[in-house]
């Protein structure tokens, strides 16, 4: 029951959050100025996820491992060489378990 | 007016009209199939992590069919899997919720991209649409209606294609995972999936020097996250790095 209670509660609040803009730009929307810069968000998110993952543990920086690195360095250059965001994986998938398998 | 009138009146704006709404159609049907496919790419780097949450939800000492329903609910990873830690640790719910609440904080920011996208929407399909708004979705759906050639249903229809594929994608994996925990041997080996698919999505879409310098900013910033209390640090980052990135932006808004 606790478990049910916890869930729906953070379930709730969370949608609060999602709506919370809603509401509030309901009858003034954003200006167009602030508006434009919400563009940023996106290479902000992703960069700011990407970086934890690899470099951060629960309380601590840590050094990745080689094999995460190297594909994580090798899928972006793939990437920006044929401007489609799927070759990450197809490129990076394999790097990273092949140096993984070598290491250990 | 005659019936026959009528009919022959009303012949070519109905025809003018069907018209207009097949081709609504033909293009909101191609704007969703084009934001499910753009979703993929995001969902298949995900798909380790939902069976990360899966095998934990199976190994935490809790009603494993509200922890699963949680895929749902919440519809956020880190929050999910954090809330399921906690309360296998024993921790006070308020906590939890708190801690959740603090963990997403971010989709404040999301929110406000949503309530723009779909400003000319009605209340009650905006409150609809908020339901499944999570990173990836906004992440998509941000640089594809950067370009503005979406009409009203299209953006709609965009948006649906890219939430459902995700919302099923993540949802059914969790579920699995539950189901059969004993049977994954270490899905943390396929943990480097979600970083790669970001980085591709990032290196595809930064294109200008602004939105470089907040992607570096906001890496650069994550880094502290750690030492930063609350779980505050990704939206910390975040922030820092839309505020920076909008400093350096010499684009006319």
């Amino acid at each position: 029951m606790t478990t049910w209670l916890v869930i729906l509660g953070a379930a709730l609040c969370t949608y609060l959050l999602r709506v919370s803009m809603v509401f509030a730009l309901d009858r003034r929307p954003l200006p167009d100025r602030v508006a434009a810069r919400l563009r940023f968000g996106a290479p902000a998110v992703l960069a700011a996820v990407v970086t934890g993952s690899l470099f951060t543990s629960a309380h601590s920086v840590r050094a990745p491992a080689l094999g995460d690195l190297l594909a994580v360095v090798l899928a972006a250059a793939v990437v920006r060489r044929t401007h489609n965001a799927a070759h990450a994986l197809l490129v990076g998938l394999p790097v990273a378990l092949l140096v993984a398998a070598v290491a250990s | 007016m005659s019936t026959i009138e009528a009919t022959v009146d009303a012949g070519p704006v109905v025809t003018e009209a069907a018209e207009r709404r097949t081709a609504t159609r033909t293009g909101s049907r191609g704007a969703a199939l084009a934001g499910a496919r753009d979703m993929l790419p995001l969902l298949l780097g995900i798909l380790p992590f939902a069976v990360v949450i899966g095998v934990t939800v199976h190994r935490a000492a809790i009603d494993h069919l509200a922890g699963w329903a949680g895929s749902l609910l919440l519809f956020g990873g880190i929050a999910q899997l954090t809330a399921v830690e906690l309360l296998d640790k024993g921790v006070a719910p308020l906590v939890i919720v708190g801690t959740v609440v603090l963990i997403n904080s971010r989709f404040v920011l999301y929110s406000a991209a949503l309530a723009e996208w779909f400003r000319h929407e009605p209340r009650r399909r905006r409150l609809w649409l908020a339901f499944p708004l999570v990173d990836q979705l906004y992440v998509v759906c941000t640089e594809r209606f950067a370009a503005g050639d979406l009409d009203r249903a299209q953006r709609r229809a965009y948006y649906v294609g890219g939430a459902m594929v995700l919302a099923v994608g993540w949802v059914t994996t969790q579920g699995i995972a539950t189901l059969f925990a004993a049977s994954i041997p270490s899905p943390e080996l396929l943990q480097i999936a979600a970083p790669l698919a970001f980085v591709g999505l990032l290196a595809a879409t930064v294109k200008d020097r602004a939105a470089l310098v907040a992607a570096l900013v906001a890496g650069a910033a994550a880094l502290a996250g750690p030492v930063i209390p609350s779980h505050l640090g990704l939206l910390a980052a975040i922030v820092l790095g839309v505020l920076v990135g909008g400093l350096v932006d010499r684009r006319p808004s």
